[in-house]
């Protein structure tokens, strides 16, 4: 049920973002804290509904492209992995914890006025335009040293794949009942409207399938920001936007039918600004209004400047390690583990990494606590 | 009844998690004064997920914790 009117796919991402923005804010759901506190402080509370969201993932999207509802698949996004895609995993993964949200955690929380986090979008901005300048190099490098056939497990084998989900859904059942066992699921927190963790996790994982349903690909984000990126460019500098080949060259096309369908980074109307910037105001929106629904809203004014310092470094790193691995943590997280793409596991095991590293930086060199 | 000692740590609008780290270190800090009841920890934050990891560690440690919500942030108060 592939929607190919760019309009429709904005307004319903811009619907599933508002839904998005609402969920992750009362939850608090942020990835990079998710694996920040993993090692910095034992703390496997928001780890574990993760865990739970991508098996809820790997069965509704496995069972979608059984029943032959899926558009694509795998997703027209996604690629053969390469040996980049594990040196940006590892960028974005010290990215995001220094900037204190990954590319969706960093806009629900500025939607709320932390200026930590507005300080932290805006280095994503400027970490796209310069990565954009260097784009030619990085995608050669992407090319260079890209490895095996299949874009995921399913390509190599669906016999493999189907096996691969079952044993995986399982044992992660058997760990969700112990869990249960040990009251690990029944979070508290003192935040009024709090959403516990896991129903988060369901939430989020049906609205992405939705996406995916509809609008042709999981929920991606990140080219998003390079287009917001590739428009403030156009208007301050016109002459110099007009040579960069980052900007004039589409990052997916799409055949249905007799026509094709493009996106890119470029500052114009296309599928990426349908799919990807409707779900930016979306977020932005949908936590907004829920941070003044449950009066939370206000401006506290800028942090330390150590840590406004680290926001915008993060931010800039953020932006570098996604185009360099060709996607972020919305893309191969909460996509790719569920068409368990060999992109994805590369880029998430070096995010793990990179939140490893962020963290012991954030603790010594930030915050010195 | 001798009045606590209260102590005030701001952490509005600051990074993730410098607000649990900090109140980790200032309770560490503070131990003995306040196991002996002359100290009061008072934690000021806007984070939402500080109302869940801040009691959870601090209760942990055997303290008593009480959460109120104050105009548009969170005050979360740690005592003996």
């Amino acid at each position: 049920m592939f929607i190919t009117n760019l309009y429709l796919i904005f307004f319903l991402n811009f619907s599933m973002g508002v839904l998005l923005g609402i969920t992750i804010y009362r939850s608090d759901y942020c990835m990079a804290g998710m694996f920040r506190d993993a090692f910095l402080l034992r703390d496997f509370t928001l780890l574990r509904s993760l865990h739970l969201f991508v098996a809820i993932s790997m069965v509704l999207f496995f069972t979608a492209h059984l029943m032959g509802v899926l558009p694509f698949y795998p997703p027209p996004t996604y690629s053969l992995p390469s040996l980049m895609s594990l040196a940006g995993g590892f960028v974005f993964g010290v990215g995001m914890v220094l900037a204190g949200g990954c590319v969706v955690g960093t806009l629900y929380k500025m939607a709320s006025g932390n200026l930590t986090n507005l300080i932290g979008f805006f280095g994503i901005i400027t970490g796209s335009l310069l990565y954009a300048e260097m784009h030619p190099f990085f995608s050669h490098l992407y090319k260079t040293y890209q490895i095996g056939r299949h874009i995921t497990l399913y390509d190599l084998s669906p016999l493999a794949a189907a096996a691969f989900v079952g044993i995986f859904v399982l044992l992660s059942t058997v760990v969700f009942l112990r869990w249960k066992k040990k009251g690990f699921w029944d979070v508290r927190a003192y935040a009024v409207g709090y959403l516990k963790p896991w129903k988060a996790a369901l939430i989020i994982a049906i609205l992405n399938l939705l996406v995916y349903l509809l609008s042709g690909w999981p929920m991606g984000i990140t080219t998003g920001y390079a287009k917001l990126g590739a428009y403030l460019e156009r208007y301050l500098a016109p002459g110099h936007y007009s040579h960069v080949l980052f900007f004039h060259s589409p990052s997916v096309g799409i055949h249905t039918g007799d026509r094709l369908i493009t996106g890119g980074a470029g500052a114009a109307f296309d599928i990426i600004t349908a799919q990807e910037v409707s779900l930016i105001v979306g977020i932005l929106i949908g936590s907004f209004l829920t941070s003044l629904y449950y009066r939370e809203f206000r401006i506290y004014g800028l942090p330390p400047l150590r840590q406004t310092i680290s926001a915008f470094t993060g931010g800039m790193m953020i932006a570098f390690g996604a185009r360099v691995a060709s996607g972020c943590n919305v893309k191969f997280v909460l996509g790719g583990l569920g068409l368990i793409s060999f992109q994805a596991i590369m880029f998430v095991s070096a995010m793990t990494a990179g939140a490893y590293a962020g963290g012991i930086i954030l603790k010594k060199v930030v915050l010195r606590v | 009844m001798k009045n606590k000692e209260m102590i005030d740590i701001d952490m509005l609008g600051q990074v993730c998690p410098a607000c649990l780290l900090v109140a980790l270190k200032v309770i560490n800090e503070h131990r003995e004064r306040l196991k002996k009841g002359e100290v009061e920890i008072v934690v000021r934050t806007d984070h939402r997920d500080a109302t869940r990891t801040i009691p959870q560690s601090a209760e942990a440690m055997g303290y008593r914790v009480v959460v109120e919500k104050v105009k548009t942030c969170y005050e979360i108060r740690i005592s003996s």
